[in-house]
Order: structure tokens, then sequence, then C-alpha cells
């Protein structure tokens, strides 16, 4: 899976630093592993208005009107009402923006907790929200996220939305979006912005609500060559990482789920071999790309790896190709890793391989004779 | 003009402009400028904005060196530094010139002077209007200028201060662009201060005074509106809407932004006082969208247009709508009725001519985008109205007018109708097209000239079948020159209005009827004329009509579309639009002129995977005069259902090849009888690869078409695939079932088939469809849902009906049962019956009974399959209380079953048993112990849903309708604790 990066033209990312140079830090309160990096993510943190704007928004640097609206006073005025499709646990408030054309509003957050898995073995993010709008009307809302290194710089990033009018069936509605991706190695924090655009008429009716960051750190381990040629195959071994850590630990492991992204244009899968003592059942699902299960159990050994899968892929192109393993285990009941009483457990990691092209006949002439030449030398001597 | 003299003018224009706002500005800083509101004969509201807080007083009297009254009112605190002052003076002689000056504590105004208003008793001299709105820009100072210009007009053209010549000043809203105390103070009472001090002003609620103020609660410090009433008819709610009764005219101020039939009753209510009242004879009704509109067109009061203008002009007093919100002047007059309608213009955002949707309407006689205002003068005596609408500026020129009179209207009450005209035609026999039809010269008693004619062309005497209805004007404004002048362009200029061409091909073949009436520029319209009846040869057969051969393209494909009937106009054409676009808002993606009334065109190179239409527009415009067709252009999927007929739980599976892969492409499933956009579909898809799969396995009972439809919207891109789930779906129902002899009745039924040749099927109780005799059959058009009224007289005795599909005898639906006449049915048979067949051992049996006898011994026995009742005890055993109800039985160990329902404390049976499984919870092979073979068997069924073959419902732990490795994480921990 290659993550959406924007923007990156030098104008765009000038601009940024730029304002990032005169916005206020905003901390993240409750800054770690798998939790919402995002303060006031649900616009709750303060009494909202009616639809017209109000400073109620902490957290928040806000340019334009950007402000929390309250289901039940703005829903009379045309806003949307807790009737209306939405997050199901929606909260009083939710995010609008008043009468601007554009209304913008932005937190940075420190990512320090997770530099060891960032520049590590990696960090997974995923950034979702409810975005809408009003009726057939074109305002629209965006979240997005931009990665900034030590120096500011932006890095990358990732977006969600804008929701179409005809996405909402013409109604006026929120509907989830969601991105997933790896963190870039040398980001060292994050700028999540929530923009509201107008396109018509005089009131912004881009709507947003529940919006979330969230960043875990890879718990698979993946073996893989560092350098493949084209035509030929590689191995990349999957083993997840101390899976009876604290918190599962006298638990049993039963199952386990995960997709794969990689660019096909690179390489090909040609095969998966379940590791023992699991029981492949990859053929049995058709949305999950590796499964497996074991009776009766792995139990707690203390393990500090334990094997998953060897995955076969056979390279097509030269390149970087990065391999990475992934679930959804909210959103998919077979992925992740299935214990006997724990919750699951998503699964990530990542592997990258150069892909090297076929040496040519004139390169294995020259180091044929090179070899030849060193070979006599040391025969002289 | 030279280009250079141009320069020179506009340059001393500007600075002129910029001159007099400056000195606006200063004036505003500098001094207590009064507002005026809210006059009557005999009292006046002055009120001010003062930065400090002091008892507010005015000191007045009739002449400018003798203030020899005074008067005090109160001041509302609106913010720290924002005090609205208002004084009521009362007491006052009608039709009298006042001076006056407003003090608050130490600041003292200069002396002005106003006139108060004449009695609603009033017999003679001149009632005059100014009519200005929309200023909307606070950091400019546009409406400055105009009320500027406005005020230099009057005074110059009439030759006295405005006071002693305008009575009031009307505004239509938009005097803020939100509802703040700083777009109060700096936008509406500082650049409506060269005329607010001299004679009153009187607002209305626009879209932008909502803005920014909850509740109205600037809007009602600003306005002391709440004390007017008129006939008893108080403001609306927050003070939105009110009539006011000044002189002979009431003024009915609207609410075009929170309409309610509160309003309009509130609106039917004065109009009825209005029109009863000899004190009015005027009525001018004031809202800020407007009736019509030719720009940004639809973007007008519907509710105003649709439901109350009918209300207001069922009364000939109401002579003028007064509207704002688009910046331009305009003014038409509504079809039927004598009312004039009017958008004042005002100085806000640049509106102009090319900026918007765009639409000549017949009801629209004029737009001219200008910054404009008008004057409304009334005769009392003559009863007549006149009004003149000046232009100052022009968007893209700016302050260039100089009060231009741009357009002059007048109302005349004491004046009748033109006289009725005739068609000056002899017809004899069929005419060709083209014809033109001819009206006798316009005539008045009143020496009035003529505005329009209407023609109407109809297929009947009574005209209420219309083809044609056509109202021209004398004259159009309709666009403009373009630069560098945008002078306004009078499309109908050249034209006579007397006649009317009918075009070649302008009417189908056939016999039609022809009328005309005259209307005069006192908006009268003359009877109508006779009806002259004519008929058409050799024109087309039909209307105009726009065919497709098929509605999916591929990209390859030429999109042929065949047109016929047209009116063979050379500049006809067929215009391809996206889906969603309007033409003349957007143009169009390809177009093609006509040759002739019948042809094709052909079109290519339209982008992949979109949905288009194509119209049939008239000459060089985008007037349609065909319905427009739809089609699609991409790969068309080949979608294949597995079967036809699947038994209720059972997978409904789909696969698609071929399909575009777009993202919000999707598969439908609806029910027979449903419309894809006008219903939710009963399950749904996207199918955004070009090959797919998908499994509906959960589908009720009931007839189902499955489509696939493009771009998340509801055109179909391949034929219905028709499939049915369940047998004998349809319902039937009657409200009676024993009928008197000969008595007629009525059979509801439900999700049908709908196959034309399905049919109500009446049979003898007790026979058997396609053995016995059929009584009687009613074909019902192959509806899905409907009824059917029997007025057949059926022999005394008992019946069912049931539904049979495509003429055959398979039944589709349940049987009713009825009777006729003597004959009476038997009772219904006693049923048991068991939700489902498989329970696990921690988990209830429910037992549903109905049609027993209800005897307080009747009993239900769970016997082990094979014993027999009487012989072994039963296992588990309840009495059951009543004809009709449910029982539970808990604590069933592992292992086959039957309930039996007994009456009386015996062993007699009087319904059909009921088996059923009971297994051990975990144990899904059924062998009795939860082991490695189940976990195989779960393992199994791993991955499948309920329908699919490999599925196991004793593999299901967690209650949805699949088996998922969660539900393994269940097992195990069953397989565990035992």
């Amino acid at each position: 899976m290659t993550p959406k990066i924007f923007p990156r033209h030098a104008l765009g990312a000038a601009l940024l630093v730029a304002l990032l140079s005169v916005a206020s830090f905003v901390p993240a309160a409750h800054a770690a592993w798998n939790t919402n990096l995002i303060v006031n993510a649900g616009a709750e943190d303060a009494v909202g208005g009616d639809g017209t704007f109000a400073s109620n928004l902490p957290g928040w640097n806000v340019t334009g009107e950007l402000t929390a609206i309250d289901y039940s006073l703005g829903c009379p005025g045309g806003y949307p009402c807790l009737t209306d499709p939405g997050p199901s646990d929606p909260g009083l408030n939710h995010f609008g923006s008043g009468y601007a054309a554009s209304s913008r509003g932005t937190q940075t957050i420190d990512l320090s907790f997770a530099q060891g898995g960032i520049n590590g073995a990696g960090a997974y993010y995923s950034l979702s929200g409810w975005l809408g709008g009003y009726a057939s009307q074109t305002d629209n809302a965006i979240l997005s996220v931009s990665f900034l290194n030590a120096s500011n710089q932006v890095i990358g990033g990732s977006g969600v939305g804008p929701v179409s009018a005809a996405e909402r069936g013409n109604a006026t509605a929120m509907l989830y979006r969601e991105a997933t991706g790896w963190m870039p190695a040398g980001t060292t924090s994050a700028q999540v912005e929530l923009l509201m655009t107008r396109t018509g008429g005089t009131s912004n009716d881009g709507y947003a609500d529940n919006l979330a960051l969230s960043l875990a750190p890879a718990n698979v381990v993946m073996t893989a060559p560092g350098q493949a040629a084209v035509g030929a195959s590689f191995d990349v071994t999957v083993a997840v990482m101390s899976p009876f850590a604290s918190g599962y630990s006298g638990d049993e492991l039963l199952a386990f789920g995960f997709d794969l992204g990689f660019d096909p244009a690179l390489v090909s899968l040609t095969g998966v071999s379940v590791a023992g003592p699991w029981d492949d059942d990859s053929g049995y699902f058709s949305d999950v790309a590796v499964a497996g299960s074991v009776f009766e159990s792995i139990a707690d050994a203390d393990q500090g790896t334990v094997d998953l899968a060897t995955l076969t892929f056979k390279v097509l192109a030269e390149g970087d190709v990065l391999i990475d393993v992934h679930s959804d285990a909210a959103g998919n009941l077979n992925e992740g890793l299935t214990y006997g009483l724990g919750d699951n457990v998503d699964l990530y990691g990542r592997a990258s391989v150069v892909l090297s092209p076929v040496p040519e006949p004139g390169e294995w002439l020259m180091m044929s004779a090179g070899l030849l030449l060193l070979a006599l030398r040391r025969r002289r001597n | 003009m030279e280009r250079i003299d141009r320069f020179i003018w506009t340059l001393q224009r500007l600075i002129a402009v910029l001159f007099l706002s400056l000195a606006g500005n200063l004036a505003w800083a500098a001094d207590l400028v009064p507002y005026l509101q809210t006059p009557t004969a005999t009292s006046i509201w002055v009120s001010w904005k003062s930065a400090a807080v002091g008892t507010p007083v005015v000191e007045y009297g009739t002449t400018a060196d003798n203030l020899n009254m005074q008067a005090t009112g109160s001041s509302q605190q609106l913010a720290a530094d924002y005090f609205f002052q208002g004084v009521q003076l009362t007491g006052l002689s009608p039709e009298t010139f006042y001076y006056y000056r407003i003090k608050t504590g130490a600041q003292v105004s200069n002396v002005y002077r106003f006139r108060t208003q004449p009695t609603h008793g009033q017999t003679s001299g001149k009632f005059r209007i100014l009519v200005a709105g929309d200023h909307q820009i606070r950091d400019q100072s546009r409406y400055l200028t105009l009320m500027n210009a406005a005020k230099a007009k009057i005074e110059s053209m009439y030759g006295q201060p405005l006071e002693e010549v305008v009575n009031l000043l009307v505004n239509d809203g938009d005097q803020v662009d939100v509802g703040t105390l700083d777009h109060y103070e700096q936008l509406h009472f500082r650049q409506s201060a060269p005329v607010s001090k001299n004679i009153p002003i009187m607002t209305t609620v626009g879209n932008h005074e909502a803005y920014y103020d909850p509740g109205m609660a600037n809007w009602k410090a600003h306005f002391f509106i709440d004390g007017i009433n008129y006939k008893g008819h108080a403001p609306g709610p927050d003070e939105r809407y009110y009539a006011n009764h000044v002189g002979r005219v009431l003024f009915i101020h609207l609410d075009s932004e929170a309409t309610s039939d509160i309003q309009k009753n509130w609106a039917q209510a004065v109009m009825a006082s209005a029109d009863a009242d000899p004190e009015v004879d005027w009525v001018i009704s004031v809202i800020h969208r407007p009736y019509q509109a030719e720009q940004y067109v639809g973007d007008i009061s519907g509710w105003f247009r649709d439901q109350v203008m009918p209300i207001l002009s069922a009364s000939r007093k109401h002579v003028l709508n007064i509207a704002g919100h688009h910046h331009l002047y305009a003014r038409g007059q509504t079809r039927d009725w004598p009312t004039y309608h009017m958008i004042s213009g005002g100085t806000a955002w640049d509106q102009f001519w090319g900026q918007s949707t765009e639409k000549d309407f017949d009801d629209v006689q004029k737009t001219i985008a200008n910054w404009t205002w008008q004057l409304i003068e009334i005769d009392v005596a003559t009863k007549e109205m006149t009004v003149r609408s000046y232009s100052e500026a022009h968007p893209k020129l700016g302050f260039v007018y100089t009060s231009r009179l741009t357009d002059e209207f007048h109302r005349n009450l004491n004046q009748g109708a033109p006289e009725q005209p005739h068609l000056t035609n002899a017809i004899s026999g069929p005419i060709t097209l083209p014809f033109t039809f001819t009206s006798s010269e316009f005539q008045s008693a009143f020496g009035e000239q003529l505005n329009s004619t209407q023609f109407q062309f109809s297929r009947n005497p009574s005209f209420s079948d219309l083809v044609l209805d056509r109202i021209r004007d004398t004259e159009n404004l309709y666009g403009d020159t373009g630069a560098p002048l945008y002078e306004p362009v009078d499309i109908h200029a050249g034209l006579n209005i007397l006649s009317y061409e009918l075009p070649q091909y302008g009417l189908p073949n056939g016999g039609y009827y022809a009328r005309v009436r005259h209307r005069d520029r006192n908006v009268e319209w003359s009877a109508w004329s006779e009806g002259v009846f004519f008929s058409i040869e050799g024109s087309t057969e039909g209307s105009p009509v726009l065919t497709l051969a098929k509605t999916v393209f591929v990209p390859a494909d030429k999109v042929r579309v065949d047109y016929a009937n047209g009116t063979g106009n050379t500049k006809d054409w067929v215009g391809i639009f996206k889906k969603g676009q309007t033409p003349g808002s957007v143009g169009s993606t390809k177009f093609a002129y006509v040759t002739g009334p019948n042809g094709y065109v052909e079109f290519s190179g339209l982008t992949a995977g979109a949905e288009y239409y194509a119209g049939f527009f008239s000459n060089d415009g985008y007037g349609e005069i065909a319905d427009r067709v739809n089609f699609y252009v991409g790969s068309q999927p080949s979608v294949v259902i597995n079967k036809t007929e699947f038994a209720v739980g059972e997978a409904v599976n789909f696969n698609w090849t071929n399909a575009p892969g777009m993202s919000t492409d999707w598969i439908g499933v609806y029910r027979v009888g449903q419309v894809p956009g006008q219903v939710g579909s009963t399950a749904w898809t996207y199918a955004p690869t070009t090959n797919g799969s998908v499994s509906f396995p959960d589908l009720a009972k009931g007839y189902y078409y499955a489509t696939f439809m493009a771009n998340d919207g509801y055109f179909e891109i391949i034929d219905r695939i028709y499939f049915s789930v369940g047998d004998r779906i349809g319902t039937l129902t009657m409200v009676k079932t024993a009928l008197d002899a000969s008595e007629d009745f009525d059979i509801a039924f439900a999700d049908g088939p709908g196959i034309a040749k399905d049919y109500l099927g009446i049979f003898k109780l007790g026979d058997t469809p396609g053995v016995d005799k059929l009584v009687t059959y009613y074909y019902f058009d192959g509806k899905s849902l409907g009824s059917v009224h029997v007025t057949e007289d059926l022999p005394d005795g008992n019946y069912f009906v049931a539904m049979f599909t495509n003429d055959s005898y398979t039944e589709v639906s349940n049987r009713v049962e009825f009777s006729v006449g003597e004959a009476q049915l038997p009772p219904p048979p006693a049923t048991l019956s068991i939700n489902k067949g498989q329970f696990f051992d921690t988990e209830p049996v429910v037992l549903t009974w109905a049609n027993t006898p209800g005897g307080a011994k009747d009993w239900i026995g769970i016997y082990k399959a094979g014993q027999t009742p009487g012989g072994p005890d039963s296992t588990q055993w309840s009495y059951v209380a009543g004809s009709s109800g449910s029982k539970s039985f808990s604590g069933l160990v592992a292992g086959d079953y039957f309930a039996a329902f007994m009456i009386n404390d015996g062993y007699t049976e009087v319904t059909p048993r009921v088996s059923f499984k009971v297994i051990k919870l975990g144990d899904i092979t059924g062998d009795g112990k939860v082991d490695l073979a189940d976990r195989n068997a779960q393992r199994a069924a791993m991955g499948s849903c309920f329908g699919d073959t490999r599925y196991n419902a004793a593999a299901n732990f967690d209650a949805d309708s699949c088996i998922t490795q969660k539900d393994y994480k269940l097992w195990y921990a069953i397989f565990k604790k035992q």
C-alpha cells in the first residue's frame, strides 16, 4: 500500500514551514501508541454553538471560522442533526465552519514518544474522520496530516475527503473515511489540518466529526534479502514479535490473518507458506491475504518471535520495493492476531528490497576477466 | 465620445464619488446622525447610535429657530460603547414639517427637518416612496454614493428638499452583510445618512440580516416595528414581517428567509383586511427574494411566487411587489394578475450578464444589470401610480450614469381594460406552416398603449389543453452589449407582437384553436378573442422527440441520437451534457445542429465511465423542445447470477466481468416493481473492479431484480436480472372473507412477480389448481402491488383465491379462503410451529401454537425422537393456555426430539408434530463431544456466510451471519471450559 502524499511542491512546503513558524505548538495531551493523537477530536471540549462562529475549539489553531456546533442547536438551522447519517457516537457537537469561504483548524502533534518505532521497525498510522456536507451543495471537509522532520520540513502526508454530494446521496450527512500507511522515517511531528471549503452560497457547509490519528508500532519482523535481481525469486519470512508481551502474558494464540502491500509492477507474489504449527486457512477467506489457525493453541513460552508465514516473490522490474504486512482487526474479524482471552492485536511490518537489473553479458565478461587477473597474480606470488 | 474624453469624464465622476464618500464618512464620524423610522400622520420614531450613555432627547418645533418642544426616550446598551437611542414623537400634525435636533448627554446634533405622513383619509396630493436596498458591502461606500445620488436627483427634479418631495424610503433588505452591530453602524446607518435624517426608512429582512444575529436581537433593537399594528395584525415573530399603513398605502413587508404557513396565513388575513379597507387604495408588498429573476435562475422565493403572490394579487389593490437579493434592476408583470414585480437593484456585490445561469422569462420585461433606485409617485386623487427607475452605476464601469432614467411604468386604478381583439386570419381549410396569425389592432378607451400580447394555441376550444402559450412585450431588455459600454439590449426590437408566426414544423399535424389578447401599459388585459379553429397539414406527425437505439455505448461506438418532429429550424441543435449539468450554465460536451425535422446526429469521443444525456434545443438557445434521453459511455458489464430461484437463507451470488471498474459503480438489488432512485435498494455493493463477485446471503422472501448502476447514480447499464427468494412469495389479503351473495369485494396483493400474465385465480375450497376447474380469474397488468375489485357474482359456496404466475398454475402467494352467501368457511386448522430446527443446549426452544381448542388442560409434550406419547414419559411438558400462544422449554440435553400438542390431559394430538434437534454447545459435528473433529468442522466452514454451501450454523457462536476467527475463539473457550 502506498499512502497518498501531498502536497509535495516546494511552494506548498515553504508556506507550511512559514505557517508552522508562527503557529502555536499544541502538544497532544495523551500521545502514546494506539491512542487518538488528535486533541479535541470530536469538538466536544467546549460548548457548541448554533452554527455562527464562536471561538470554541480548544486545542485547534483556527483560521476562518472553524467552530464547534451543537447538534441540537445547529439542527434547526439546517446543520446536521443526530438523525442524519454520521458517527454512531457523535457526542454533543460536530465541526462546522461559519460563513467563511475557507475555514481551517490545525494542531501539531509531538511524536517524540514514537521515535524508536518510526526510525526503527516502522510505525503504521491511521487517519480517519467522519466528513460531509449539506444536501446537494458541494461545500466540503478535508482532513489531512503532514509529517514533519526535525527541521519542520514536510516529508510526507496523507488525507481523507472530500466526501462528494453524490457520495452523500445529495443528503446532509457525514461519512467515514480512513487512510492508512507507514510514517516516513525521520518524522518527529505531525500537523493535522481540518479544512472546510465553501463552494457556493454564503454559509460554509463542510462538516466533520470524530477525527482520529493513531500510530501503531511495527510488531512484525520481516526478513528479506537486501537485493534481488529481475527475474529471480526471493522469500520474505513473517514473524510476530513478542506476542506474549505485557497484557498477553499467559494467553494463547489461536489464529492470525493479514493483508499485504507491495507494488505489483515490481514484484509478484508467487507463493505463501504458512509456518508450522499453524494450519493454512488463507484459502478460506476472500478478503484476507494470509491466514492461519492452530489447535489446540500456541501457548506462552516467552517466545521472542512466532513465525507466521513465508512469502515468495518474483522480481518483475528494477526498483526499490516496500513489502508490508498490515491488518484491520476492528474492521475484519479474520485479521490480526486472535488470542484465547485477550483482544485481537493488529499486525504491522515491512521490509525493503532493492531490485537490481540482471547483469549484462559484457559485465559478466569484465568481471570474469578481473577474477582471472587476480588469480594469475596470486599464482605468481 | 472619444476614448480620452471618456477617460476624463469617468475620472471626474470617480473623484466626485470619492469626495462624496469621504464627506459622508467624516460627517458620520463627527456627528450624531438621526435615523427616522416608523412614521404615521401624527408620530415618528427618531433613533440614533451614540458611543456614550445618556438620556436621549429630541428637541423639535415647526420652525428652525424655535425648537420649543422636547421628548425623551430610552437607550438600549447593545455593547460597551454602543447605545441605540430611540425617541418617539407623538401628537404631531399630519403632513407638517418639523425641525428637530437630537441630544445624548452633551452631544447635540445639527437641526434637521422631516415631514409627517398624510392621514388615511387623504384625498389629494402626491405620495412618493424612494426604494433601495442590498447594501451588503461594509468597507466601500457604494450605497452611500447611491443615496447621495438619489437625493441630489430628486431635489434637482423637484427643486425642493428631499423631505418636501418624498414621504418615506422602503428598503428591500440585505442592508448589512452580517447582522452585527458593526455592520448596522458602519454600513446601514452610515450609508443611509444622506436621507435618514429627513425621511423615515422602513426596512425588510434579507438573508444577510439573519447572519450572526441569533434571535434577530440586533434587528429588533434597531427597528421599532413591534408597535406597528394594522387592523389587529401584529408583526410576526422577531418582528420579521409586518404590515404598515401609511397614507392610503399598505406596505406588507414579508420575510423570505423563514417562510411558513403561519406567515402565509397572516398575509392572507392582512390582505383580506386591506381589500375591505376603504382607507387603503394601494397595497405594495416588499420581500427580499424576488418573484422572478433572469440571472441566477431559480434564486427566488418559490414560496412567495407559488403561495403568497396568488393570495395578495387576488385583490386588485396589490399593484406592486418590490424585491432585492439580486444586485440589478428588473421589472415585469405577473402573467395574469394586474401586478408589477420589481427588483430594486442596490449596490451589493457585482452581478452582471454572463456570470450565472440566465434565462429570458416572459413575466420579466426588462433586466438591467445596473445599480439603481426607484421613485414611486402616487397621485392620490387620480389613483395613478408611476414608478421610475434610475441607474447610477454598472458593476464593470462604476458610477457613470448620473441618475439615468432606465424604466418607467404606471398603474391607474380607475381605468378599464383594452378592447377585445380578434384574429384577422380568414381560415377556410387546412393550413401549412409557416403560418402567421394576426391580431386586430390594439384599442383602448383610456388612451393607453399596447404593452403585451398573448397568443394561445390549444387542442380544445376551452383552451385547457394548451400546446403553445406566448406572452411577448413590446420591449424585452435581456443581456447587454458587452464591453465597453454594457448597454441593455432589447431583444424584441423590431418585433411586431400583434402577429405570431407558427414556424414550419412548429406544431404537429392536427386540429387546433388559436386566440389572442392584449395588455396595455396599465397592466390590464383585454378579454380573450374568440377562438379560431384551424388544422395543420404537411407538418410533423407528433411532438419533438429524441430516441436512442441503446443506452450504453462502448467508448469506440458513435453515439447516434435520432430526432423526430423537430421544428426544422437550422439553428435547432442536439446537445450532449454530462448528468447533472444544466444547459446554459455550462456548455455542452458535444453538440450538432439538426437538418430538417427528422434525422439523426452522431457523436464520438465522449469520455468513458460517465453518464450523459442528449437534449433537443431550439434556435441556438437552451429552450428544450423534447424530453431528454440518457445514456452511458463505458464498458458494459456482463453480470451472471448463479441461478434464478433461491430458497430463503440461500446466498444469491453474482459474478461480473468487463465492468467499467469505477470506484462508485454498484450493483443494487430491488424488489420487482420498485424503481432505483425512488426507493432505497434492498441490498447493494460497490463493484469497483473490472471483474468480481458478490454474495447477498440474507435476502428476505421476495421477487427481486439486480441491476448494475454507474457512478453512485441510478442509471442502469445492464438488463435487469430477475430472481426470486423463497416460494409463495406474494401476499393476498381480503378485508372481509364472509361475503354476502352478490357482494363486491377487493383482493389486495403485494410482492407479485411482476409478469404481465400473472393472475388471481379463484377455486372452490378443496379443489386443486391445474386439476380442478378454475372458477374465475383476474389479470392485474403484471403489477407487483395493487388490488383487484371483483364485481362478478359468485355462487354461494366456499372458495380460495391465490396468485398464479405467467398463465400457469404455479401458485406464488398465500391462499385466502372466503365464503359467499349462506356458506360458512370451515374453522382454520390447529398448528404448532417452531422457529428453527436446531438448538444449542444452552438456549430455549420456543414453540408456538394457533387455532387450538384452548382448553385449560391442553398441553405440549416434548418427546425424544421415536417415542410415542402415552408410552414413555415426555422429556418435558407444559399446559398451554388459550387457543394461541407460545411457550419456551429449556434444559433439554443434546438429542433429537419432537413436540406434540395434545388436549384435555390426554394424548389426542390436534396438530402435526414438529421435530427439532438439540446439540451440545460446541459440538458442531453432533457426536456428543467437543473436540478436534468440531474444530475441523468449524475450520471447514471458516470464511463462509449464511447461504453459502460451506456455511454451518452450528459453528456460528457470535450471532452474526458468517464463520470467522472470532467464532473459533468462542468455540475454543467452550472447548477449554468443558
